[in-house]
């Protein structure tokens, strides 16, 4: 799942991934809120193929009305039954931004733009090592 | 033809009709030993313009001019008791309007009862008078122009006009003097000094002193205090001001100074709207209130004299106020220097402004006084804060823009990030490399000047910093840098003491200026090795970083540029924003720090940088 109001970085990021590997299926949303409530869908129809819970959330921080950190509190309040890892994406250089993504527990890391083959390669690596491949949204 | 016979006569026998014609031609009075008429004619009733009646048995006031010079009356008066005949001319007012000049003479006439009787004659002389004498030759004949000025109460106008005088008891106005101005009592040298004063009395509505010899060119031996007191109307406003002047003859060098010692006093102290100027007793209370305090607090010297100064702190600050005030007071006992600070005061509406108060104390015998010199700092205070919220707002600004416009360049670096992906021939490679380095550049551009906007932000986070790490994590991030390799890095750090500063800015510091001696440095050859020496030692209380090389070096006229923003040495496809060492520039002043530069064309340069350890601020 990528989340990202500049439509041009979702379709690099989105891009990036299929090159990377073309299997992976991704879901892209320019808000914040289109993407719980995709989540909240996803939830109440349990094991449907179609809204299946994403295994990876990317998410930009600087978004209009609904924020990265945001974003990340409401996802907290959804308590979904599948863990999602949630990477902030994000050109920001904000010391803040960086610390407070670093130290959320929920929060699993920080990319910064541009997005690249290379650091998704290193980011599956990671994923895989720590979890069964399944899907990543 | 014989002449006629001179013929003689007696006098007696015509006494009678030379009476009638003296009578009836000249102006004639009889007065008694004591002045009082006893006889008038009727051209003496209309020179005074009143009915015998009245005038039998009364002073006969001609003979009592104060305004003549004194000698004339004097030797009028002596005469009269005397019993002796008397000339001269007199001067005698009849009202507002007329005025005479009388050539008068006074002859004893023996009667009788025995009694001393005068028949005195005048005759009007005012004409040919005011022609030949102007008033002052009748006031200021030698030293007699003063002899007056001292018994009399003027009221003057604010030009200095008499527009009234009276003697001191009041009992008898001098009607002479109305009209001309107090200059005319004054010797010339001090008119300007009473103008002013005068001017200060109706504008200031407090009374004022002045004081002036009557020969300055001698040895003072007559001084006149002169006094000027504000008479208000009913709407304030000074309406006439009452001068009374004290002759002294005695301690006359002592009271001169005294008086020179009161004026100072009272222009630079009572009167000087400037400051606001508070004398307080040990105990803080009100001894003394200046203009400039009643113009700041609106409280009049009736109001506060005598209470305590706690009236004047504002309530919310009250305790503080009262606590630095102490702190201030047991500090001055000890220490003759003035202390000052900054205080929220309240006005008398419940206003609160701050100040900036200086505060002095003196012993005055075995009382202790306090002298609270006050600033209003509303206006500074204000500006100071928008000042502040100006610059921070600024900062922020270029922080966001910044920051906001590198996304762009970010989505394009993604872009490029694909095409590298896609099947591209080696020129459309080329250009996209030199596309991507473009962005990059930047990039590194805005991020410097987001950098650079929030380096006052960041000063206020602390860390620990253990140079050595630091030193050496910097050089590791600067390890891909061309020519990196080539260079003989001398690194000797000397640490000795826990050192807090902000990591981040003085990470920076190193980053920009190792970055810099690596892109400004020398090739490397047989005969040359490129150097840098980063020399790091402990001094007391901070930290000096000396970071030097063999580079090329900056040319004098250049050397003080440097430091500005966007002033980059060359384009000689060396990579650089021309922020680099204005951030330096920025961190080391925020950190209250210093640098210098020492540099030789062609031979190298090196920085020398003094960072205070902020450890001593945290405590």
């Amino acid at each position: 799942m990528i989340v990202d109001d500049n439509k041009v970085d979702l379709f690099v990021t989105k891009k990036i991934i299929e090159k990377c590997n073309p299997e992976i299926k991704t879901r892209n949303f320019t808000s914040g809120g289109s993407a719980l409530y995709f989540l909240k869908l996803c939830q109440n129809n349990g094991e449907s193929e179609i809204l299946d819970i994403p295994d990876l959330i990317l998410v930009d921080i600087n978004m209009p009305q609904m924020d990265g950190f945001q974003f990340l509190e409401n996802l907290k309040k959804l308590k979904l039954v599948k863990k999602s890892k949630v990477y902030m994406l994000t050109s920001s250089l904000y010391s803040e931004d960086i610390s407070r993504a670093t130290n959320d527990s929920f929060c699993s890391g920080y990319l910064c733009k541009p997005f690249t083959v290379e650091k998704f390669a290193s980011l599956l690596e990671e994923h895989l090592n720590t979890k069964q491949y399944k899907k990543t949204s | 033809m014989r002449a006629q016979k001179l013929e003689r006569i007696k006098i007696e026998d015509y006494s009678l009709e030379i009476l009638n014609v003296l009578e009836s031609q000249q102006t004639i009075s009889i007065i008694d030993s004591i002045g009082r008429l006893i006889y008038v004619n009727d051209n003496f009733c209309n020179l005074v313009e009143k009915p015998k009646k009245q005038l039998i048995g009364e002073a006969n006031d001609i003979l009592k001019s104060h305004l003549v010079a004194d000698k004339v009356y004097k030797s009028l008066w002596s005469a009269i008791n005397k019993g002796k005949s008397w000339q001269g001319v007199l001067y005698y007012k009849l009202n507002g309007l007329k005025d005479f000049w009388l050539e008068t003479a006074l002859y004893p006439i023996n009667s009788n009862q025995g009694c001393q009787k005068f028949l005195v004659t005048y005759k009007d002389v005012t004409a040919y008078n005011k022609f030949q004498n102007s008033f002052d030759k009748v006031f200021s004949t030698e030293n007699s122009s003063l002899k007056n000025i001292d018994d009399l109460i003027l009221s003057v106008n604010n030009r200095a006009k008499i527009i009234r005088a009276t003697d001191k008891e009041l009992t008898r106005d001098y009607d002479e003097v109305v009209g001309f101005y107090i200059y005319d009592f004054i010797p010339k040298d001090y008119h300007k000094a009473v103008r002013s004063k005068i001017k200060e009395v109706f504008v200031d509505k407090i009374s004022n002193d002045f004081q002036f010899e009557n020969n300055p060119d001698k040895d003072a031996n007559e001084l006149y205090v002169s006094r000027i007191n504000p008479v208000l109307d009913k709407y304030g406003d000074v309406s006439y001001a009452n001068i009374t002047t004290e002759h002294k003859t005695k301690n006359l060098k002592i009271l001169k100074q005294l008086q020179d010692i009161e004026t100072k006093y009272k222009s630079v102290l009572k009167s000087c709207d400037f400051g606001i100027i508070v004398i307080t007793d040990s105990h803080g209370i009100i001894k003394e209130w200046n203009k400039g305090a009643k113009l700041a607090f609106g409280y009049t010297e009736k109001e506060v004299i005598g209470k305590s100064l706690k009236m004047l702190i504002a309530k919310d600050y009250l305790d503080d106020g009262i606590a630095e005030l102490l702190k201030i007071k047991n500090a001055s006992t000890s220490n003759k220097k003035g202390e000052t600070t900054e205080l929220v005061v309240q006005k008398k509406d419940g206003k609160q402004f701050p100040v900036e108060l200086a505060i002095h104390n003196w012993y005055c015998g075995k009382e202790r006084y306090f002298s609270a010199v006050m600033i209003d700092v509303t206006k500074r205070k204000n500006l100071e804060k928008r000042l502040q919220e100006k610059s921070k707002d600024l900062e922020l600004f270029l922080y966001r823009s910044a920051h906001d416009l590198k996304a762009p360049i970010t989505s394009a670096e993604g872009l490029i990030e694909l095409i590298k992906l896609e099947n591209i021939d080696s020129d459309t490679k080329q250009l996209v490399e030199m596309l991507s380095t473009t962005l990059s550049q930047g990039k590194l551009l805005f991020d410097n000047l987001a950098f650079a906007s929030s380096i006052s932000q960041k000063k206020g986070e602390l860390n620990i910093i253990n140079f050595e790490k630091e030193v050496h994590k910097t050089l590791e991030s600067l390890s891909g840098l061309d020519g990196y390799g080539d260079i003989d890095f001398n690194v000797s750090i000397n640490q000795t003491k826990r050192f807090l500063t902000n990591r981040e800015l003085l990470c920076s510091i190193f980053q920009n200026l190792i970055q810099n001696a690596i892109i400004y440095s020398k090739p490397l050859s047989a005969q040359f090795k490129p150097k840098v020496s980063i020399d790091i030692q402990q001094l007391s209380n901070k930290m000096q970083i000396v970071i030097s090389d063999n580079g090329m070096g900056i040319s004098d006229e250049n050397k003080d540029k440097i430091f500005d923003i966007y002033y980059r040495a060359s384009n000689e496809g060396k990579q650089g924003t021309g922020l680099g060492l204005y951030i330096v520039k920025c961190i080391v002043e925020d950190l209250n720090g210093s640098i210098s530069v020492d540099t030789k064309l062609g031979s190298g340069t090196t920085f020398k940088i003094l960072v205070p350890n902020q450890i001593n601020n945290t405590k």
